[in-house]
């Protein structure tokens, strides 16, 4: 692989790989506060792309507007999700809750391919700026790449500073390091669930307009997006923003550095192949230690 | 004796078979110091855990200043003015010492998700005032030197005191103590009867649950005795040690 090449694989993989980041900051936000695994974090990201694409093309609002309607319109189904699936069901043990998400990734799924115009077909929502590529240190780069990074950037300090500056932020973060200490300073755990869910659906939302005009959407497009968030989740052991994010990264330029090694005939295939083999690696070591919190919990 | 802040009536928990907490019926006085003292296993910390809701009882009522209390949330009981500290601590890790207080505060504030996702300036300026007032009770426990350390950087004596000051800044009206003394040197001991003293001279009304007992004696105004969850006596600290069923159950046995 020539330099130029490499840099411009590294690009693709940083581009990528910030998404990655934010699905699996979704799950580690989650996870934190209720210890739930929200595997319909993925279908998050598609919604948002796909409405994207319908509120652009079928409703002709103008971009910008579209694009704050379609996030708007995650965190509101991701609020509902959690009201109508997750809280009426809080009795249940943690595990019950988690199959419950599935079948809420499954539901996104099927209503995704049947109430939208298109179908089942692949859609491309318009690039942001154009589509001129700009040269970068020897690479050329999509703009709707720096978009993406950029985007996410943004939406990382963002994320941290709320957690880290405001009440809210503090109390989540109480909540996800003792709960029962939490609701004993008065910070109703019900409530801090739905926030974390919430926010959740945003960063996918977000994620999902953002990208979805690079790596195109269809309805069955979340469900490798958010097992690649689960990846970068676990890197973090499901606990750290940080860890997760550097996952994220990590994952996509790993990813898109295999890609760029000529394997033969079957290059392209393993970009997946990789993320599976990273979370397999993850599971063999972690599970020992996760099984271990358990017990002392 | 005069109005009660907190009363039980036929409290009882059970886990499986075991009868933690037996139809304990009490009343705590308002404004005062009050101890709960038994053995190891007696239902002290099953109690405090019913009080505060961290369990649902199997039978019987808790009442708060005369309200019953049987179907609040935890979270709710603490914004009702009942607030505690845990025998093992607990205080919340990776957070500095004051923003551990400032949690205490978070039923007071007023402005939700949007306003402070924005940093709108009232929430803003609303965090500077719960800043500023949760270093008045770190100055209370004289912890305000420390403020911006990590929490659990502290050694395990201001570590309690770290959680009382938590509790405090909930603003309860009661406040329940689960062996604040245990692990402390007596100069810290000391230094911890004085500060539940100025707790009650605040006009909050305090429950502790210790084993230490000159630090018990020294300070409870009212003492309830528990053996195998039953109360088996309650009086003042002289008559406590004067009942026979007490020195049975509990101080001949002690070794301490």
């Amino acid at each position: 692989m020539s330099a130029d090449q490499f840099v411009q694989y590294f690009i693709s993989g940083l581009t990528m790989g910030s998404i990655y980041a934010i699905v699996g900051l979704g799950f580690t936000i989650i996870y934190a506060v209720t210890r739930i695994i929200n595997f319909a974090q993925g279908e998050f990201v598609m919604l948002g792309g796909m409405l994207s694409f319908y509120l652009i093309k079928s409703a002709g609002i103008p971009l910008a507007p579209a694009l704050i309607l379609s996030v708007l319109i995650t965190v509101v189904i991701g609020a509902i999700m959690y009201l109508l699936a997750i809280r009426t069901a809080r009795h249940a043990s943690v595990v019950s809750l988690i199959i419950i998400t599935i079948g809420a990734a499954v539901f996104f799924r099927g209503i995704a391919g049947e109430i939208f115009p298109w179908g089942v077909d692949i859609v491309r929502p318009p690039y942001f700026t154009g589509s001129q590529s700009i040269a970068f240190l020897g690479a050329y780069v999509h703009p709707q790449a720096f978009w993406i990074i950029g985007t996410t950037v943004v939406v990382m300090i963002l994320l941290h500073l709320f957690l880290t500056y405001t009440m809210v932020g503090k109390a989540l973060k109480a909540c996800a390091i003792s709960p029962v200490s939490a609701s004993m300073v008065g910070i109703n755990p019900r409530t801090m669930a739905l926030i974390a869910f919430t926010l959740a659906a945003a960063l996918g939302g977000i994620s999902g307009v953002v990208m979805a005009p690079l790596t195109l959407m269809s309805y069955s497009s979340g469900f490798m997006l958010g097992l690649k968030g689960f990846v970068a989740a676990s890197i973090g052991g499901f606990k750290s923003p940080v860890a997760t994010v550097i996952g994220g990264f990590t994952l996509g330029i790993v990813e898109s550095l295999a890609v760029g090694i000529d394997w033969g005939p079957f290059t392209s295939a393993y970009k997946d192949v990789i993320a599976m083999t990273v979370l397999l690696l993850i599971l063999l070591i972690r599970s020992g230690r996760l099984a271990e919190e358990e017990r002392m919990s | 004796m005069s109005e009660s802040i907190l009363e039980t009536r036929g409290l009882s928990k059970a886990f499986g078979g075991l009868i933690a907490v037996d139809k304990v019926d009490m009343a705590v006085e308002t404004g005062k110091i009050t101890a709960i003292i038994g053995p190891n296993g007696a239902g002290k910390t099953t109690l405090f855990n019913l009080i505060t809701g961290v369990y649902p009882a199997s039978s019987g009522d808790i009442f708060f200043q005369g309200k019953p209390l049987k179907k609040e949330h935890a979270h709710t009981r603490a914004t009702l003015g009942i607030a505690r500290t845990f025998q093992n601590v607990l205080l919340f890790g990776n957070m500095t010492v004051l923003e551990n207080i400032m949690t205490g505060q978070h039923p007071r504030s007023r402005y939700g998700f949007l306003e402070s996702a924005f940093r709108l300036p009232k929430a803003h300026r609303e965090e500077e005032t719960i800043s500023l007032n949760a270093m008045k009770y770190l100055n209370l426990v004289g912890l305000g030197m420390h403020a911006e350390q990590n929490a659990l950087s502290l050694p395990l004596g201001q570590q309690k005191l770290l959680a009382i000051a938590r509790a405090l800044a909930t603003e309860p009206k009661l406040v329940l103590l689960d062996e604040p003394g245990a692990g402390l040197n007596i100069l810290e001991k000391r230094e911890l009867s004085d500060l539940i003293h100025r707790i009650r001279d605040m006009g909050i009304s305090v429950i502790l649950v210790e084993h230490d007992m000159p630090l018990v004696m020294g300070i409870a105004e009212w003492v309830i005795v528990l053996d195998t969850g039953k109360k088996i006596a309650e009086g003042t600290a002289a008559q406590i040690q004067k009942d026979p069923k007490v020195i049975a159950a509990y101080l001949g046995e002690d070794e301490d």
